[in-house]
C-alpha cells in the first residue's frame, strides 16, 4: 500500500475531525475523497501532508511514518495543492513554479541548470509555458489552478493531493483540469484528490473514499460504492443513480 | 539588472545626504572645507565634524537600515501590510524599558541599554501575542491591539518623565528619536548587532519567499514554518529594539521603507530588504539634516519629521485596507 493510515484522530481545538479513521490507498490510482461538508475530508488531505498533527494513529508513505520524516523529506515525496493559496504580488509565473524546487535546493535557493529543465518541463505538461512571464495576478482561474499544478510537479514527486481543485472553476475549465489530472495519473503519478461533485468524482476517479462525521463509510470503484442508500445515508440526499450516458460511470441526479 | 539600478541610484542619493549631513548644521562647511578640516582645521571645525557629525551620519544610517529590515521581516511573518514594530508597540515597549532603566538607575553602563530595550521590546511582543493568539489571523485586530499597547506604553513613559523631572534630561533628549549628540559611544550599541542580524536576514530571505506562498504551501514545500516565523519576529524585534536603543522610538520608517521597496522591487525578499534598507537610511538621514537644518543652532528631533511624513502614509494605507 502506498498510503496507510492507522487510527486516525485529529482534533480542532476541542472538536475531533477525525475520528479512528482507518484507510489504505494503493499507488498509482486517482483515488477521490468526497464527503459532505465539515466530514473531514481536507483535514485529512492535509493529515496525509503533514500539515496537522495528530492526536492519535499513524500515517505511512510509502512504508514510512510521515512524523518521523523531515519536513523535506515529505515534500519530496508529496505535492499538496491547497484550496486557496496565496498568490503573492510581483511573481511570474516562471518564479512561482521554480518553487516546487524549493524542497532540493539550498538557503539560498540557487536553481542549477537541472532544476531550471525541470521547470520548464513541468510548465509544459500543465500547458502555461507561453505564460511563464506573466505576472499571477494577470491570469484566469483555470490557468492560475494549472500554473499551482505546475508547481507540484516541479516538485517531482510520487504523488500529489488536491484540495478541491475545480470548485472554482467553471465547467469547461473543471473539464481540462480533470484531464490533466488523468493524464497524469496515466503517466504515473498517485493522486488523492478531495472532490464536491460526485458526478466528477465517480467519472474521473478509479477509486472512491466516502466519510462521513471524520470516518471511512465506504471505499471502492465509484460502481461499487455509488447506491442510493449511501447518498441518503451520507448526504441525506434523494437522489437516483444512472449511468453517465458518455463514460459510463454512475451519475447520481436528486430527486427533490 | 533592476536591484543594481536602483540600488546605485539610491546610494547615490544617500551619498549626496551624507555631504548635507556632514556640511549643514549650526556651523556650515563646504565640501572642499571637510578635506581641508580633515587635514589642518580649526579645533572646533575639527571637533564638529569628527566627534559630531560624522558619528551623527553614521548612526543615522545604521538605525534607517535596522528600523527598515526589522519592518520587512515582520511584515513577511505576520502577512499585514499594516505591521511594523512601531506599529505593534515593540518600539514604545522597548523605549519605556530604556527611560525606566535611565530613571531608576542612573549609573547604569550605558551597555545595558540595548539589553534593558531587548527586553522591553520581547515583552511587548510576548504580550501581544497572548492578547491576539485567538486572532492572529487578522491583522486589523494584530495593529489595533498593537496601537493601543503603543500608547499605553508612551503614556507612561510621558508619565515617569513627568513623575522626575529631574532625572530626565537625558532620558528626554534620547526618547523622542533624535539622533543629536549621538557621538561614537552609541556606535558599539548598534554596530554589533547589525553585523550579526542583517546577514542573518539575508540568510533568511528564500524561506522568507516560500513563505510568502502561505504557511500550509510553505510547509508542503519542506519548509518548517513555525520556526522560520518564530526566528524572524526575534530578529525583527532585536533589530528595532536596538534602534531604540540608540536614538529612541522613531515611528514609520520600519512601516513606509518596506512598503516602498516591494511598490520598487516586487515580492522577492532579498531585493526588497537591500532596498528597505537603504531607503531607511535615506529617510532617517533626511529627517535629521531637516531636523537641524531648518531653524539653526535650534535642532528638532528627527523623529518629528519621520512621523509627519509617516503618520499621513499610515492614514492612506488604513483607508485603503479593506479586511477590516
Amino acid at each position: 500500500m502506498h498510503v496507510n493510515v492507522t487510527d486516525l484522530s485529529v482534533s480542532y481545538r476541542t472538536t475531533l475531525i477525525l475520528d479512528k479513521l482507518n484507510l489504505s490507498l494503493p499507488e498509482g490510482k486517482l483515488i477521490a475523497l468526497v464527503g459532505p461538508n465539515g466530514c473531514g475530508k481536507s483535514t485529512l488531505l492535509k493529515s496525509i501532508a503533514r500539515l496537522l498533527a495528530p492526536r492519535d494513529g499513524q500515517i505511512f508513505l510509502e512504508g514510512q511514518s510521515i512524523h518521523s520524516m523531515s519536513a523535506k523529506d515529505v515534500a519530496r515525496k508529496l505535492a499538496l495543492l491547497t484550496q486557496t493559496p496565496i498568490t503573492p504580488d510581483g511573481i511570474s509565473v516562471r518564479d512561482l513554479v521554480a518553487y516546487g524546487r524549493a524542497p532540493y535546493l539550498n538557503a539560498f535557493g540557487h536553481l542549477s541548470a537541472e532544476d531550471k529543465k525541470l521547470i520548464q518541463r513541468s510548465m509544459m505538461l500543465m500547458g502555461v509555458e507561453d505564460l511563464a512571464e506573466n505576472s499571477l495576478i494577470q491570469l484566469s482561474g483555470g490557468q492560475r489552478q494549472r500554473v499551482w499544478i505546475a508547481m507540484a510537479l516541479a516538485q517531482q514527486t510520487n504523488t500529489l493531493l488536491l484540495d478541491e481543485p475545480t470548485t472554482y472553476l467553471d465547467m469547461a475549465h473543471q473539464v481540462e483540469l480533470m484531464n490533466h489530472l488523468q493524464l497524469l495519473n496515466k503517466n504515473g503519478k498517485s493522486i488523492i484528490v478531495v472532490l464536491h461533485d460526485l458526478n466528477q468524482a465517480c467519472r474521473y476517479a478509479d477509486m472512491l473514499v466516502v466519510l462521513k462525521q471524520g470516518r471511512v463509510v465506504a471505499t471502492g470503484t465509484p460502481e461499487q460504492v455509488m447506491s442510493e442508500a449511501l447518498l441518503q445515508d451520507v448526504f441525506e440526499l434523494n437522489a437516483k443513480i444512472f449511468s453517465d450516458p458518455i463514460a459510463g460511470t454512475p451519475m447520481c441526479i436528486a430527486t427533490h | 539588472m533592476r536591484l543594481m539600478s536602483v540600488s546605485i541610484f539610491l546610494l547615490l542619493m544617500w551619498a549626496l545626504l551624507v555631504s548635507l549631513s556632514l556640511t549643514q548644521g549650526a556651523v556650515v562647511l563646504s565640501l572642499s572645507d571637510i578635506w581641508s578640516v580633515w587635514q589642518q582645521g580649526t579645533l572646533t571645525e575639527h571637533f564638529v565634524l569628527w566627534n559630531h557629525r560624522l558619528p551623527r551620519m553614521i548612526i543615522a544610517t545604521l538605525v534607517g537600515m535596522s528600523l527598515a529590515l526589522s519592518g520587512c521581516m515582520v511584515q513577511s511573518v505576520v502577512r499585514n501590510p499594516l505591521a511594523s514594530p512601531d506599529i505593534l508597540g515593540v518600539t514604545s515597549a522597548a523605549a519605556l524599558a530604556v527611560v525606566g532603566l535611565l530613571i531608576y538607575w542612573p549609573d547604569a553602563n550605558v551597555h545595558w541599554i540595548p539589553f534593558a530595550a531587548l527586553i522591553g521590546g520581547f515583552s511587548a511582543a510576548g504580550l501581544l501575542l497572548l492578547l491576539t493568539t485567538k486572532r492572529l489571523a487578522e491583522p486589523s485586530h494584530l495593529a489595533l491591539i498593537g496601537l493601543a499597547l503603543g500608547a499605553l506604553f508612551s503614556a507612561i513613559v510621558d508619565y515617569l518623565l513627568s513623575k522626575y523631572p529631574l532625572e530626565i534630561n537625558g532620558a528626554m533628549l534620547w526618547m523622542t528619536g533624535s539622533v543629536w549628540g549621538r557621538n561614537w559611544s552609541h556606535l558599539p550599541l548598534i554596530l554589533p548587532w547589525l553585523m550579526v542580524l542583517v546577514p542573518g536576514a539575508i540568510y533568511l530571505c528564500y524561506r522568507l519567499d516560500v513563505l510568502s506562498l502561505g504557511q500550509e504551501k510553505a510547509a508542503s514545500l519542506g519548509l518548517k514554518v513555525t520556526h522560520l516565523q518564530v526566528v524572524t519576529l526575534l530578529m525583527a524585534i532585536a533589530l528595532a529594539s536596538v534602534s531604540v536603543s540608540v536614538c529612541g522610538a522613531i515611528a514609520f520608517v520600519g512601516l513606509v521603507a518596506p512598503h516602498i521597496a516591494r511598490f520598487l522591487m516586487g515580492g522577492r525578499h532579498f531585493p526588497v530588504i537591500i532596498i528597505a534598507m537603504l531607503l531607511g537610511a535615506i529617510i532617517l538621514l533626511a529627517a535629521d539634516i531637516f531636523a537641524r537644518a531648518i531653524a539653526p543652532p535650534l535642532e528638532f528631533p528627527a523623529g518629528i519629521f519621520v512621523a509627519m511624513i509617516g503618520a499621513p502614509y499610515f492614514i492612506f494605507l488604513i483607508t485603503r485596507y479593506k479586511h477590516w
